[in-house]
């Protein structure tokens, strides 16, 4: 066996993922993709949650947010908010943001800011040594379900598009061409856009490789698949098993955040406004009854 | 006829019956005719029914809490006598209900009056029953009519028809007082102190309206009673003032949208009490790490966990001074009233912006939503961030060389921030320990190095505050002729002012200091104002049961409290209850 060396990333960080981990097509496919729609990458804002994919905000030569675990979504939605001419991608991990970060998945969805997340579906908790994440599948065997997963996993498709997201997609890390193409489609789309990777853990999931993947999965724009169709995407959100598909499930056009909020929408970025107070008299009048 | 210095009224009545609204008025009012004036509201965690009071303090003098006496009572319940008796006096003036109170007390001066009956007979809005009572106080009183209108004007500010409506049903109330035989003088207050401009406001509303002049740029909160009405506030003059606020989904969304605001360069802040404060501690000790200016106000209610959800509590201030895991610097403070809660809102979006560190402002309930008359605001405040770099002046250093890291070793411990979106400028913050850049890193000298660096703006920040801050406030007789010296804290200041005129009126000098920055405690400066003790009591005063101050001037100076006078029921100090039990402790 020969020994494996980490190798640098642009940013002078040494990239500590497993030899083979899925994260270094999604990286790779992400780069590519931001390279290609010609964003300049001093306008890119990048956050990631805690976990293995957490990591990529240290291999990034953009700006970037390492939060705490779960989180990204609200960060991701107050950064456009504070400046709306970002690029603003938020990485999250299947734990991470289906598991603890849960809750704020239908908010974001609601304010529909004009970002994009991007989860890395493992089906396990890497970094903590491979415990099940909510998206093991049932009779799995990890750490903490030696005798195979008891519990029901979460479908992140078909949920995604019962809540309303204007852009719901499925990636899959050992096709970087492919992913490239999701993530630039995403990205452009006006809105919320949200995409699954899945991610094989070459450490701790021995059930979905690279091999059982490639043998299931297909792509939906070369199926005819009708994005536009609510319906359609809903059944092809329960497809799994044999046939797993990947591609665009649905895209529809809704406002967005910084359309809706009058004070973003009618201001330059707040980021490049200068400090400074307002005026406070009117309330004083108003609100505070102000004798003279 | 003989005036009183200061008169105390008491409205009270079930949830919705429009008894906070007859306070306000009446608060607003002797606001107006130039008084000294608090207003103090005391609910259950309910919408309608349960019993709420209003209580109005109005003083030729200044007026700083309640008194345990009270002058005018309007009573739409019997409740109102039945937990309220004990502040009555034969000289209370009872004002009640005949419909809903069945046993009116039999020592007070009591006019029974049937709301209902006279609602109906002038043909009035059943809603506008307590504009009746409102009436009917304000002629005894005194008040001019043309101010009590002004004051209903402004209480239902742009709804042209319901001013109609609850004027209309004042001046009955107002006509039938004055023509009303009385056998005794109804108490009237003195000549009014006051020259304008003054306002009258609650705790929340001087933070909101310290928000807007400090410059604020987003406000991002979740509902959590009783820092709601700044969210309130600030969504009512989110369009006027260019604020953009969202109410979050927790308060763990809250903080982090806020974080990720300021991240992003701007003024940016959130509201909670303890409950949601607990949830906004993982993120508190995110920004530590971040160093990032990360504004909280924390508004404290009774507690432990859901506690009183309406009522007072100061049990949350050892907790906001060392919540969140890990060691970082950050800065709490805890105005003393109305006034100063204005001010220090700015100075503290001032100080984040200039040290790059979390901020607290510590109030509790009595604070946030007690009214008071206080000198208009100035408008002329620095706004300023001195560790933000504007992009414009980022780019065209970079372009002359500069390379940014944003957490770079600087003669003050501040490494300047630059928004992000600065062309040249690569803008990291990193959860896990990291370098100068923001890159992750688990090198003992780096780490050893960058936390020393992080953790040495502490003490610059406390030598800052003792030199340039009012970090404290004395009150009270000159150092060294005291024979007591109270600490206290918040709203707790106030009952204390109150007992300071009981004291003196009984020959006991007392001296009081009222902590504003806590932390980083201002050792110097705190030591300095308590002087040499020579064996005389240090009390403490506080809406807590351990006496948190005590605790944590003890740990910081190893001065020991000779003794703690805590309230935790919920409930203000009254002034000269407080003063006998002051009286008591000394005795000891």
């Amino acid at each position: 066996m020969s020994i494996y060396k980490q190798p640098p990333a642009e940013t002078g960080a040494i990239i500590t993922w497993c030899p083979g981990c899925g994260n270094f097509g999604i990286l790779q496919a992400f780069k590519l993709a931001i390279n290609e729609l010609g964003i300049d990458p001093y306008k890119v804002a990048v956050v990631t949650g805690i976990g293995c994919h957490g990591k990529l905000a240290n291999y990034l030569a953009y700006n970037t947010i390492h939060t705490i675990h779960g989180r990204v979504a609200p960060m991701i939605t107050a950064i456009k908010l504070a400046n709306k001419e970002l690029t603003v991608i938020g990485f999250a991990g299947d734990g991470d943001q289906y598991g603890i970060g849960m809750g704020h998945l239908p908010h974001i969805v609601r304010r529909n800011p004009d970002v994009t997340l991007i989860v890395h579906n493992n089906t396990v908790f890497g970094l903590t040594t491979g415990q099940a994440s909510p998206t093991a599948e049932k009779g799995q065997k990890t750490r903490t379900t030696p005798w195979g997963q008891w519990e029901e996993p979460i479908n992140p498709i078909a949920m995604m598009i019962a809540l309303g997201a204007s852009f719901v997609a499925r990636g899959f890390a050992g096709d970087v061409q492919h992913l490239k193409w999701i993530i630039k489609e995403a990205i452009k789309h006006k809105g919320f856009s949200f995409i699954d990777v899945l991610q094989p853990c070459v450490t701790f999931d021995r059930l979905h490789t690279y091999a059982w993947y490639r043998q299931r999965i297909y792509k939906l724009e070369e199926a005819g698949h009708d994005p536009t169709s609510w319906e359609e995407a809903m059944r092809k959100a329960y497809e799994w098993g044999d046939k797993i598909p990947i591609g665009i499930f649905y895209r529809v056009e809704k406002p967005t955040m910084e359309e809706l909020l009058e004070p973003v929408k009618k201001n330059p970025p707040l980021a490049y406004m200068e400090h400074k107070g307002k005026p406070i008299k009117d309330l004083m009048e108003e609100k505070l009854s102000y004798t003279e | 006829m003989a005036s009183k210095n200061t008169i105390q009224i008491l409205v009270g009545g079930p949830a919705g019956s429009g008894n906070i609204t007859a306070g306000l008025v009446l608060a607003r009012a002797l606001h107006r005719e130039g008084y000294h004036v608090i207003g103090v509201s005391e609910y259950p965690s309910l919408i309608r029914g349960g019993h709420t009071a209003y209580w109005v303090r109005a003083g030729v003098e200044e007026v700083y809490e309640l008194e345990d006496k009270t002058d005018y009572v309007v009573a739409f319940d019997q409740d109102t006598i039945d937990k309220h008796g004990w502040e009555f006096t034969e000289e209370t003036i009872l004002v009640y209900d005949t419909k809903t109170v069945s046993k009116p007390p039999s020592h007070t001066r009591n006019i029974p009056f049937p709301f209902r009956e006279v609602l109906r007979e002038y043909k009035l809005k059943p809603i506008t029953m307590n504009m009746l009572a409102v009436g009917v106080v304000s002629a005894l009183m005194g008040i001019p009519l043309d101010i009590v209108k002004w004051s209903i004007r402004k209480q239902f500010i742009g709804k042209e028809q319901v001013v109609q409506d609850n004027v209309k049903s004042m001046l009955i109330g107002y006509e039938k007082a004055s023509t009303m035989k009385q056998e005794y003088e109804p108490p009237r207050l003195g000549e009014p102190p006051h020259r304008p401009p003054r306002i009258l406001l609650t705790g929340n509303e001087a933070i909101s309206t310290g928000f807007v002049a400090g410059g604020l740029q987003f406000y991002v909160a979740y509902p959590m009673t009783p820092a709601s009405p700044i969210l309130h506030y600030m969504v009512s003059v989110m369009k006027a003032k260019d604020i953009p606020v969202i109410q979050a989904e927790s308060e763990i969304a809250a903080a982090q949208m806020a974080l990720a605001a300021t991240w992003a360069g701007i003024r940016a802040a959130t509201g909670t009490s303890g409950g949601g404060f607990a949830l906004m501690n993982e993120t508190l000790s995110e920004a530590g790490m971040f160093e990032l200016p990360l504004f909280i106000v924390v508004a404290m209610r009774h507690a432990p966990s859901t506690g009183l959800a309406t009522h007072n509590g100061q049990g949350d201030m050892l907790y906001s001074i060392f919540a969140g895991h890990g060691e970082f610097p950050r800065i709490v403070a805890a105005p003393a009233d109305q006034e100063d809660a204005y001010y220090r809102t700015i100075e503290l979006l001032n100080l984040g912006w200039k040290y790059r560190v979390p901020v607290i402002l510590l109030e509790d309930k009595h604070l946030a939503e007690s009214t008071r008359s206080v000198k208009a605001f100035r408008e002329d405040v620095r706004v300023e961030s001195p560790a933000l770099i504007p992009r414009m002046e980022a780019e065209k250093k970079i372009s002359e060389g500069w390379e940014y890291k944003p957490y770079a070793e600087t003669e003050n411990c501040v490494p300047p921030w630059v928004p992000p979106g600065t062309r040249g400028a690569l803008v990291k913050a990193e959860s896990s320990e990291h370098d100068e850049r923001g890159i992750y890193t688990e090198d003992s000298a780096k780490v050893s190095r960058i936390f020393k660096r992080r953790m040495c703006k502490e003490e610059r920040i406390r030598r800052d505050l003792e030199k340039n801050y009012e970090v404290l406030r004395t009150y009270g007789v000159e150092k060294g002729s005291e024979d007591l010296v109270v600490l206290t804290w918040g709203s707790a200041g106030w009952a204390v002012r109150e007992a300071m005129k009981h004291l003196e009126k009984r020959g006991i000098n007392t001296r009081m200091i009222q902590l504003i920055y806590l932390w980083p405690f201002p050792r110097n400066k705190f030591l300095e104002a308590v002087g040499s003790l020579g064996g005389r009591p240090l009390l403490t005063v506080e809406y807590n049961y351990r006496g948190q101050l005590g605790m944590l001037v003890k740990m910081q100076t190893g001065l020991e409290i000779t003794s703690h006078i805590g309230k935790y029921d919920g409930r203000p100090f009254r002034g000269r209850i407080l003063a006998d039990k002051i009286l008591e402790a000394i005795k000891r």
